[in-house]
């Protein structure tokens, strides 16, 4: 059994609006086997979390620790966790044109593999027409330059593929679902759920409750204002979506801001 | 021989050394007025690149350059024969053309013609059409300066597609000077492909100029992945009307070494078509300039002059230069051109970093990327995937460096 710890975690970030601290103290305890999910309003650090566990430079750890397995992570460059068994599904993925996707799919499978071990062309190619055919991908997606001229869609679909084709410890999907119709959901999560098992945990980031009735988490997180403020179990997540993110600030006396769009609004996705 | 160059040639010199090599006399006059014409030749122009310095000058009558294939086949029907054994029945179609669109008229070109110690005529008939392509494979000699000369001519409504790839023999310095000229006629189509990797031990002056009938297509692609220092200047007039030339460049450039490349399509017929598309990588503390040059002249109404330069620079000391300059003489015309000098995009870099590919990978993933608008362009596999190998190779070689550096 795999461990990802968050410990205490402080980040900041430096952008047009100068210096703003986002998340101000994340505890967060997951396991392989497990299914998490994090829900929150918008602007409350969801993505921030998850682009910092996985490396983003652009994000600095102001305090705190992120650990795999009992070890400090924060030192690692992002292709060093990706390679110890993080993965992170985007938001929005790079467009990288003149390489296909099915050669740098290639390309990370076997970064993860010595000189010796590289995985056979036919070894790749049997796994990975298994997978799009799992997530209904027509074949010529392989063929096509990395996510460029990708719809929404398939964006999600083709990082859904690569997880699959990687087959990380853990995975963290940052708004899989955002801007998804509830066919292409369906796909996502019997993507998603194709991974489950004991040797597998993900973080499901999420700004609705919708993506969490396919994809049942066993435990689901609330994040406002840069902190976790309540866990619970899968019910969690249907409260909330009868009450709405201001009901459970209200019912737990926080003094947190919700900006405009924080309310549960389905079919509104985040930007 | 020395920087700089000699102040003049004397005609007489030349003919005494140079003229033992011609069968036909015609081609000794030749020498002789390029010799004429070359004291008061000015330098060729290559904007940002300061070459004059550079050991460009050097002579001798051996031939400089070797075949490792073999001597050059051509696809039945085309001729190929070597320019300076060429008697004068031989020579006589090709005379309206030889050195037309090369006149001695900048210092470089001429100290070339005067120096001329190799070369080929190819022509190719009316009507010629084949998917067969027409391979030079020339590899320039360590020590020996090689002053190289090539004719294309190429009838009217023929096909064909030819590619002229350069390797270099490591060892001594050699000044080498290699040009070319092409003819398209009228309602023909060629793909031209130039693939020129010279070593760290020369020093070359390389011309390739173009002209094209009416209806005639160019597709052109030059790679240009040297090691030495290097000026070369790849032209194109449109002549006829209709005519169109696609030019593509991708060039590497590493170590200490400097490339200049002028890329020029002239506009001169009506409705004639011009897209230059240059894209370069930077490593190490080499230089790299491009120069798109698109110039529509007066009277060539509803000509379209389009390019795009970009470079990528992978270290603080790489130094490159995307210029675009558009010289329009016409009103009736379209143009447009785009030009960068950036860095690898981080996101890019980031994204691919996430699935656990290695910073190196990475990076040389998004260049072939980059390059890959062109290096697709090439015509022939075998060539397209050799100028593939030599730049992962320099890519590798070069972030060796670079992490042995920091």
């Amino acid at each position: 059994m795999d461990t990802l710890e968050v410990k205490n975690l402080h980040v900041a970030v430096d952008d047009e609006d100068g210096h703003q601290v986002i998340l101000k103290g994340v505890n967060l305890t997951m396991h392989t086997g497990e299914i998490h999910a994090i829900m929150g309003p918008n602007g409350t650090g969801k993505s921030t979390l998850s682009e910092t566990i996985m490396g983003n430079p652009k994000y600095e750890v102001a305090e705190g620790d992120i650990l795999l397995n009992g070890e400090s992570i924060l030192d690692w460059p992002v292709d060093k966790r990706a390679r110890a068994g993080l993965f992170l599904a985007m938001q929005y993925p790079a467009e990288i044109a003149g390489v296909t996707n099915a050669e740098f799919m290639r390309a990370a499978i076997n970064a993860r593999r010595d000189d010796d071990h590289q995985i056979s062309v036919r070894e790749f190619i049997k796994k990975l027409d298994e997978k799009m055919a799992l997530l209904d991908m027509p074949d010529e997606m392989a063929e096509r330059y990395l996510n460029q001229g990708f719809s929404g869609g398939e964006k999600k679909r083709n990082e859904i593929l690569q997880l699959l084709m990687i087959e990380p410890p853990f995975a963290i999907l940052d708004e899989i679902d955002s801007g998804l119709d509830i066919d292409a959901m369906k796909v996502v999560a019997k993507g998603v759920n194709a991974m489950r098992g004991p040797q597998f945990g993900t973080l499901i980031i999420t700004h609705y409750q919708r993506l969490l009735n396919y994809i049942v988490p066993d435990v689901v997180h609330v994040m406002m204002d840069g902190r976790i403020v309540k866990s619970g179990g899968p019910e969690l997540a249907k409260t909330l979506e009868k009450e709405g993110y201001v009901g459970l600030r209200d019912d737990l006396g926080l003094d947190v801001p919700l900006t405009d769009d924080s309310d549960i609004t389905p079919g509104k996705g985040e930007a | 021989m020395a920087a700089f160059g000699p102040k003049q040639l004397d005609p007489a010199a030349i003919a005494a050394a140079y003229g033992p090599l011609d069968a036909d006399p015609w081609l000794t006059t030749q020498r002789q007025a390029a010799a004429a014409a070359y004291a008061d030749a000015p330098w060729p122009e290559f904007a940002k690149v300061t070459f004059h310095p550079w050991k460009l000058f050097g002579d001798g009558t051996a031939a400089g350059v070797t075949y490792p294939e073999g001597a050059p086949a051509a696809p039945a029907g085309v001729t190929i024969q070597p320019l300076l054994t060429a008697p004068a029945a031989v020579l006589a179609p090709f005379k309206p053309y030889l050195f037309h669109q090369t006149a001695p008229t900048d210092r470089l070109t001429a100290y070339h013609l005067a120096h001329l110690n190799s070369g080929f005529l190819i022509r190719v008939p009316d009507h010629f059409h084949s998917d067969q392509p027409l391979v030079l494979n020339t590899q320039l000699l360590a020590g020996v300066n090689a002053h190289r000369h090539l004719l294309l001519l190429v009838g009217r409504d023929a096909q064909i597609t030819v590619v002229d790839h350069f390797t270099g023999e490591a060892g001594a310095d050699s000044a080498d000077s290699i040009v070319t000229e092409i003819v398209v006629g009228e309602d023909s189509r060629v793909d031209f492909a130039n693939v020129d990797a010279f070593g760290a031990n020369i020093t070359a002056f390389v011309r390739r100029q173009a002209q094209v009938a009416a209806n005639g297509i160019l597709n052109w692609t030059a790679g240009v992945l040297n090691d030495g220092n290097i000026i070369a200047d790849t032209s194109t007039n449109l002549v006829g009307t209709g005519s169109t030339a696609d030019v593509k460049v991708v060039a590497l450039a590493t170590g200490k070494q400097v490339q200049g490349l002028n890329t020029r399509v002239t506009n001169i017929g009506r409705q004639t078509t011009a897209n230059i598309l240059q894209h370069g990588v930077i490593l190490e503390n080499a230089t790299l300039v491009f120069n798109g040059i698109g110039h529509i002249v007066k009277g060539a109404r509803g000509a379209d002059a389009q390019q795009e330069n970009r470079v990528l620079m992978l270290s603080r000391t790489a130094h490159g230069d995307a210029n675009p300059i558009l010289l329009i003489d016409e009103n009736d015309v379209k143009a447009g051109h785009a030009a960068s000098v950036g860095r690898v995009d981080a996101s890019q870099m980031y994204y691919l970093m996430s699935r656990g590919l290695t910073k190196e990978l990475a990076q040389r993933l998004v260049i072939r990327g980059f390059l890959g608008a062109v290096l697709t362009a090439i015509p022939l596999p075998a060539i397209q995937q050799q100028l593939i190998d030599t730049i992962e190779r320099k890519l590798i070689h070069g972030q060796r460096i670079a992490h042995q550096q920091s």
